[in-house]
This record gives structure tokens, C-alpha cells and sequence, in this order.
């Protein structure tokens, strides 16, 4: 029970201190206090840290006016800039350098692997030679005539001839 | 909300107005407000000072170019300039990866001892600072934002949780976690030292 008091109290003590903590919460931590010695020993420690802290981590990295003013000039540089050229610059140097790094990167890859292509697909060292199936030729013929020599077509009469085309098997070319 | 807190999100809605319809004081008096604690939130989580001045360069720059998204019923302008600000921090940790810190040029700048001051205690102070970013810097950057923004920025969790885009109980814990390394961490120095960081300003 011991340590269950001093786990809760180490779990919500950083919100007692600050006021963050929802009232019943808040008084199970007060009474733990007054009840443990190590809750409250935790409790001690932790207000004298967080006070300092509190205290003193406001002061750590305070800019002095001027370099605040130097900067303002700057901006405002920067600001008054024509739109195009802002842009430019403000992306190019900072969020999104990475990403045109990276854009970059992908655009060389794409290129790298697209070269070979470019050049010609026999000349690409990656390229696979698949086997190529045999070619084949459609060769229509013309119509068939009758004696009177008017063509003959497929009409579904009786008598009437159909023409098919005829597929020939030809030999590949060689390149 | 506090009558207080209101009466000064209203000020500085007015304030924003302004800026929109084209005053230019305006933004000078956002600038004024709200860069010296800006500053101070990059330069504490990237500890290094060319770094901060960069990006709070640049989160001035996007917010006041972009000032017409800004919608003051989603959250205060404090939190929209400090959700850009850590937001570009960000990418600078992805960028550098080891965060260096050059002690010598922020002692020098930052922390520059009175010229009447006598050497031991300009040593001791520049031990105290080199402590307490040395302790800073072993946190992870979640932990430290957190820190930062709970104890250098004064924020509420449910504020810290907007700025880091998380559950207010992620931000609780990350304080907590954070509040505890770094009281371990500064530990063996002794905590007198955050003491003599207050008496350099």
C-alpha cells in the first residue's frame, strides 16, 4: 500500500504542484502527503525543482534588444521583398530544404534508371533479352470473283463463299 | 479562461486586425510581444544561436505572410507562433541530427559576466550555464520541448499538447519524464546552479 501511495504520488505529483489536478485527485495526493514519508519527502523534492527550474529556465537563452532589433530589420527585408523572390529563398533555406533534397535524390534515381531507355534498349546494360515469340503475318487476300467478275462475299446464301484470312507463320527479324 | 488571459487575446486579435487591413505597426507590435520569447523556446531546444535566430526568422516570416489563416477561435496566436516555431525546430533536429552546441560563443554572447564581476564567479557561472545545456541536450528532443515549454514558457499542458500536437496526458508524461532526467541529470552538479543562471540576467 506503501508503494502504491508513493507511485501515485510520483505519477501526479508535477500536476499537484502546478494546479493541474482534478480535485479528488488532488486531495487523494494531499492526503498521501501528510500521510507518507515518502510521499512527502517526493513532494519536497520535486516543488524545490520545480520552482527553480520554474525560475531560472526563463533566463536561459534571453536575446539581448539589439540582436531582437537587427532581426526585425531583417524581417522586415524580407517581408517587403518582392513575393516571388521571398519564396524562393525562404524555402529554399529552410523547411522545405529537405524535402528538395530528397526530391532531388528521387529525380536522379528516376533519370539514372530511365537513361538506358533513353538511349536505346539493346544498349542497356540492364536491359533482359526475353525470347521473342514468333511473328505472325495477317495476309488478306482479295476478294474471290465470280465468272462475271463480281466479288464474292460471306451474305449467308446458300452457295455464297466466305473468305478467310489466312495466317502464316513468318520468321522473326534479325536485328 | 481567466478575465486576464481574455482581455489580452482580445488585445491581440485587435492587434492582428491591424496587420490584416495592412498597418504596419501592427506587425511591429507582434514582433515586439512575442519575439523574445520565441527566441528564447528555439534557443533552448536547439541550443545553438545562429540556429534560433533562423528559424525564429523564418516562423516570423511564414506567420505574418500567412497571417490571414490564423483563426483566433482554435487557439491563441502564442500557440500558432510556437506550433510554427517548433514545427521548423523540428526539421532542424532531422537536419543535424547531433544537435553541436559552441559553448564558448553562447557564454560569450548569452551569458557574458558584468565587467566588474570577479573571475571565480564568471567560472562558476559558466559552469552553472554549461550544466544546465549539457543536462538540457541529454533529453530527447520530445522531453526537452516539453520542459521548455512547461517551465522556460510557463505553458499549460493543455497549451503544451496544441504547440506538440499531442494528448494533453502525452504532454503530462513527457513533463514528468522530462522534470525527473533532468533533475538526475543535474543532480551530482547540485541544483544551486540554476541559482547562478539567474543572477547572470
Amino acid at each position: 500500500m506503501v508503494r502504491f501511495k508513493y507511485r501515485y504520488c510520483k505519477v501526479h505529483m508535477a500536476r499537484y504542484l502546478s494546479g493541474d489536478l482534478a480535485d479528488p485527485a488532488r486531495r487523494r495526493v494531499a492526503r498521501y502527503i501528510d500521510e507518507n514519508e515518502d510521499c512527502y519527502r517526493e513532494y519536497m523534492r520535486h516543488r524545490e525543482f520545480a520552482q527553480k527550474l520554474e525560475r531560472s529556465l526563463p533566463a536561459f537563452g534571453r536575446p539581448n534588444s539589439q540582436r531582437l532589433e537587427m532581426m526585425w530589420s531583417t524581417l522586415q527585408a524580407e517581408l517587403q521583398a518582392p513575393q516571388s523572390q521571398t519564396l524562393w529563398f525562404s524555402d529554399f533555406g529552410s523547411r522545405s530544404s529537405l524535402q528538395f533534397s530528397y526530391g532531388l535524390a528521387i529525380l536522379a534515381i528516376v533519370i539514372a534508371l530511365m537513361l538506358p531507355l533513353a538511349l536505346g534498349y539493346h544498349a542497356s546494360p540492364l536491359s533482359i533479352d526475353f525470347p521473342r515469340a514468333p511473328h505472325y503475318a495477317v495476309v488478306v487476300r482479295p476478294p474471290a470473283q465470280d465468272v462475271s467478275g463480281a466479288p464474292l462475299f460471306a451474305t449467308g446464301k446458300p452457295g455464297a463463299r466466305v473468305q478467310t484470312p489466312i495466317l502464316q507463320s513468318t520468321p522473326a527479324p534479325r536485328f | 479562461m481567466t478575465d486576464k488571459r481574455l482581455a489580452m487575446r482580445e488585445e491581440i486579435d485587435a492587434i492582428v486586425n491591424r496587420a490584416l487591413k495592412g498597418d504596419q505597426t501592427g506587425y511591429a507590435e507582434l514582433y515586439d510581444r512575442f519575439a523574445a520569447s520565441l527566441y528564447r523556446l528555439c534557443y533552448s531546444l536547439l541550443l545553438n544561436e545562429q540556429d534560433a535566430e533562423d528559424i525564429l526568422q523564418e516562423s516570423f516570416l511564414y506567420a505574418f505572410k500567412n497571417l490571414q489563416r490564423f483563426d483566433s477561435r482554435k487557439a491563441s496566436l502564442k500557440t500558432w507562433l510556437y506550433t510554427i516555431a517548433i514545427s521548423r525546430c523540428r526539421n532542424t533536429y532531422r537536419r543535424k541530427r547531433f544537435i553541436t552546441v559552441d559553448i564558448t560563443q553562447w557564454l560569450g554572447l548569452e551569458l557574458k559576466a558584468p565587467p566588474a564581476e570577479a573571475p571565480e564567479a564568471a567560472a562558476i557561472r559558466r559552469d552553472a550555464s554549461e550544466s544546465i545545456a549539457n543536462a538540457l541536450q541529454d533529453l530527447s528532443p520530445r522531453l526537452r520541448e516539453a520542459i521548455v515549454l512547461r517551465y522556460g514558457q510557463g505553458m499549460t499542458y493543455r497549451e503544451i499538447s496544441e504547440v506538440m500536437g499531442c494528448p494533453q496526458k502525452t504532454a503530462e508524461s513527457r513533463v514528468r519524464l522530462g522534470h525527473e532526467r533532468l533533475r538526475q541529470a543535474l543532480q551530482p552538479v547540485g541544483l544551486g546552479l540554476l541559482e547562478e543562471l539567474l543572477r547572470v540576467h
